[in-house]
């Protein structure tokens, strides 16, 4: 074996930054959680436009996910590759890029969610030209990555790798499919998806959001930190494997479950389930990998706060993690889908998996970047104890909460009717766990900002100090294994006719099942076999070892599993007519109905109300008829919705004069006593432009909604014979109004939900 | 009860898919790579000279 040493200067000064931003984000973004927790509580709060709960919702989730979850994510990343790879990052230009592009997006959504300016989709909100800020600065990110990757000094890559580069791949793709849309104005877009297709590929991205986002970068941060915090080694190599490519596989098919019992066609809602509790395995089985790693360290439990913290955040990991799958049962989800119990779900991985995570690893790092020690241990344990109590309470609430609501929304009389009708009812019945839920997430809230005091006093009491190193390069005697023997070899192959015998599984009988499974068995059992298989004759590597010497190659097959789960569920929805079966063909919006429905995604409506009735009785009977299809057909982008803290308003057209919606508008509570929805009385005397109507029907028209020549070239006047026409019909009720508000658009909306004509003769 | 039967199948297939892989590892010992690899993350520190960097 040849060895020859070298000195590496690591570039600590980006991980220094993107720390600092992670702890002021980590504020912010948890600052708007206890707001909007707060408005929940206390609708006062709410101040419109610019501060209502619809704005600042998406606003809190996307500080929350990409500005303190990424700036941690970017600052684990940077210390820990650099580390593994024995190298320096490759461009200290580029990883500022990366940093001040970073921060300038999260700038821009700060601006643009609280204008109104959004896309609508869940934590993918911000407007086109903000989507192509963050492809080019991922793509900065990720030319920086592979860059050191490829100058690294160590040529087997460590498990903590494998993570990044899953996240790094999977991410652009999701972003990019997500995001397509047609612009038709510098702060507004219309998704080239529609109705099914658009739930699906938006559900596709936000489950995927939060696996590969917020679960496997962090993921690769725990087999990184752990190990150093007990100073061990990962409990098992092997399991990590199995966690690795088991994970990245199933995930991805996993975002159906998200849509249960709506319009989505059965086929795709069963492979989400399927995925979904199939995920359960891996999820436990990395859980398992980091919580054993502390094995014969767990005394630190009691004296190390950032031991204490990765225990806790790992914990609830596998908290999550069982969870989610239990949630995508359907008879469960029946339940808990759009209730609380969901934001309890949510907040047990973000506070207790992402928060601890974020908060050990700095307290772990910071020291190290300003070679001093923590300023104060106490402290340290005091944020772990009052953040704990507070997701507990956090949780707790939700949970009791959310199993209320889907309880009472579903709760019927022996007659047969609503036993709660008034809609109301459950929410009134949440009003004390909202405010335990602003106590849990105020407690949560304090505690990181000691956090953020205690990281100052131990940045002002150290310097930032430059980590140089002496590394050994070893060039061991082992066999040169090209990438062509190892894509040709019988591991592979055996591995790609298996997943091919999965297609077999599309029956019904039940002695071919039964055949088929023993087959994909048998084909498991023999890619275990494979991987163990000596490929190196020198020094007896296996397959797995082999290719973690060849980066390239690692992340073509990492592209592979990701993009098999998506293809198999959105080329067919999107490419073939009988995957989303359409029984009619749905009548377009008219011009001023199209105003009103951005009016609706403008004020984030759909982050309280949603647009899919589900074929159960008590829905039937609250709501009206289940959705179809069909109905969804024109919808750029789909306004499904995820959470009713109000009801769902599907078919909500027609069931109440237009003075209602007026009225009930300017004050919620002199029409529905109880309700905690905010007032837009703004909405009545400010005016929409007419003249960018067309602009947007032709837009429309582009992604293939059947309008007319003439429906495009008079948009403005069509609008304003119909908005002239509920102008009238208010005056009748003497509610006097101009004909161009934004009310009147926002009525005309709400009385198409539900009403959508049929095109007579269309197919 | 079809489904009995089918979830009392997959679970012996299952079982025994584990067993022959379980026998088979421990036959082999093939854990060769395995330990030396999780080694990586602990290593650095050994060799690590911080100096305060007047740049900054």
């Amino acid at each position: 074996m040849q060895t020859k040493s070298l000195t590496v200067t690591y570039n600590d000064q980006i991980v220094r930054c993107f720390s600092y931003a992670t702890v002021i984000w980590g504020i912010v973004g948890m600052l708007v959680g206890v707001l909007i927790a707060l408005q929940m509580a206390f609708w006062q709060v709410n101040v419109e436009p610019y501060l209502t709960f619809g704005r600042l919702r998406p606003l809190h989730t996307n500080a929350v996910i990409f500005a303190f979850v990424g700036n941690m994510i970017f600052a684990g990343v940077y210390y820990s590759t650099q580390r593994l790879l024995k190298t320096r990052m490759a461009s200290d230009l580029l990883g500022k890029i990366h940093f001040w592009g970073w921060q300038f997006i999260i700038v821009a959504a700060a601006i643009t969610l609280p204008l109104g300016i959004t896309q609508s989709k869940e934590y993918a909100e911000l407007e086109w030209p903000i989507d192509y800020a963050i492809t080019f600065v991922w793509v900065v990110f990720a030319i920086n990555f592979f860059w050191t990757l490829k100058k690294r000094n160590e040529k087997h890559i460590y498990v903590a790798i494998w993570f990044y580069i899953a996240s790094i791949v999977t991410i652009a793709v999701l972003h990019i499919v997500n995001n397509l849309a047609l612009p038709v104005g510098l702060g507004k877009s219309y998704s080239i998806f529609a109705g099914v297709q658009d739930a699906l590929v938006q559900w596709w991205y936000g489950h995927n959001a939060v696996a590969f986002f917020l679960t496997t970068p962090i993921l690769g941060i725990m087999y990184y930190f752990i190990p150093k915090a007990v100073n061990r080694p990962v409990y098992s190599y092997r399991l990590s494997i199995i966690h690795f490519w088991a994970l990245i596989f199933l995930y991805i098919w996993a975002g159906p479950h998200h849509l249960l019992y709506s319009a989505l066609p059965d086929w795709a809602q069963n492979l989400g389930v399927v995925f979904s509790v199939a995920l359960w395995a891996p999820s436990w089985g990395g859980m398992i990998n980091g919580l054993l790693t502390i094995r014969g360290a767990w005394d630190k439990l009691r004296t190390d706060p950032v031991v204490k913290l990765f225990a806790a955040a790992v914990t609830f990991y596998g908290m999550s993690t069982f969870e989610g799958p239990l949630l995508s049962v359907k008879s469960v989800n029946a339940l808990a889908h759009s209730t609380d119990w969901i934001i309890g779900h949510v907040h047990g991985g973000a506070l207790g998996w992402n928060g601890f995570m974020a908060a050990g690893m700095l307290y772990w790092m910071v020291p190290r970047l300003f070679g001093t020690k923590l300023y104060s241990e106490k402290l340290a344990n005091f944020h772990f104890w009052i953040g704990l109590f507070g997701i507990l309470l956090y949780v707790a609430a939700m949970w009791a909460s959310g199993i209320t609501q889907g309880l009472m929304w579903r709760a019927l009389t022996s007659e047969g009717t609503l036993l709660y009708p008034n809609f109301l009812e459950a929410i009134n019945k949440s009003r004390i766990m909202y405010m335990m839920r602003l106590v849990g997430g105020t407690m949560y809230l304090s505690a990181f900002i000691v956090m953020a005091y205690n990281i100052f006093k131990t940045i002002r009491s150290g310097k930032p100090v430059e980590s140089t190193v002496e590394v050994t390069i070893a060039k061991e005697d082992e066999e040169d294994i090209s990438w062509k023997r190892l894509v040709f070899s019988p591991t592979l192959l055996v591995m790609f006719v298996g997943m091919a015998v999965l297609l077999g599984f599309v029956t019904t009988d039940l002695i071919h099942f039964m055949l088929l499974f023993v087959v994909s068995v048998l084909f498991v059992v023999a890619c275990f076999f494979l991987f163990g298989f000596k490929m190196d004759q020198i020094k007896g590597h296996s397959w797995h070892h082999v290719l973690e010497g060849k980066p390239l190659l690692f992340t073509i097959l990492t592209l592979i599993a990701i993009l098999i789960g998506g293809m198999v569920q959105i080329i067919p929805a999107v490419t073939v007519k009988d995957a989303v079966p359409m029984t009619a063909v749905a009548k377009p919006y008219t011009p001023l109905q199209l105003v009103g429905r951005d009016i609706y995604i403008r004020e984030g409506c759909n982050n309280c109300h949603t647009q899919m009735v589900r074929p159960f009785v008590a829905e039937k009977l609250r709501y009206g008829d289940a959705s179809e299809s069909w109905e969804y057909a024109n919808d750029h982008p789909h306004l499904w919705g995820s959470k009713r803290t109000g009801p769902d308003l599907f078919r909500l057209g027609g069931k109440y004069p237009n003075s209602w919606h007026y009225n009930h508008m300017i004050d919620p509570r002199a029409i529905s006593a109880g309700s905690i929805m905010p007032a837009y009385a703004a909405l009545a005397t400010r005016k929409f432009d007419p003249s960018i109507i067309s602009i947007k029907v032709k837009g429309l028209s582009r992604l293939g909604v059947q309008y007319s020549d003439y429906e495009i070239q008079d948009a403005a006047f069509l609008a304003e014979q119909e908005a002239k026409s509920i102008q009238d019909n208010l005056s009748q009720d003497q509610i006097t109004t101009e004909w161009d508000t934004e009310m009147v658009a926002l009525i005309a909306y709400l009385q198409r939900l539900g009403k959508h004509e049929v095109v007579e003769g269309a197919k | 009860m079809n489904i009995l039967i089918l979830l009392i199948f997959v679970s012996i297939v299952l079982v025994v898919g584990a067993v022959v892989l379980f026998l088979h590892s421990v036959k082999n010992q093939d854990f060769d790579h395995i330990e030396e690899l999780s080694l990586l993350p602990l290593e650095e520190d050994q060799h690590a000279d911080k100096k305060p960097n007047r740049n900054l």
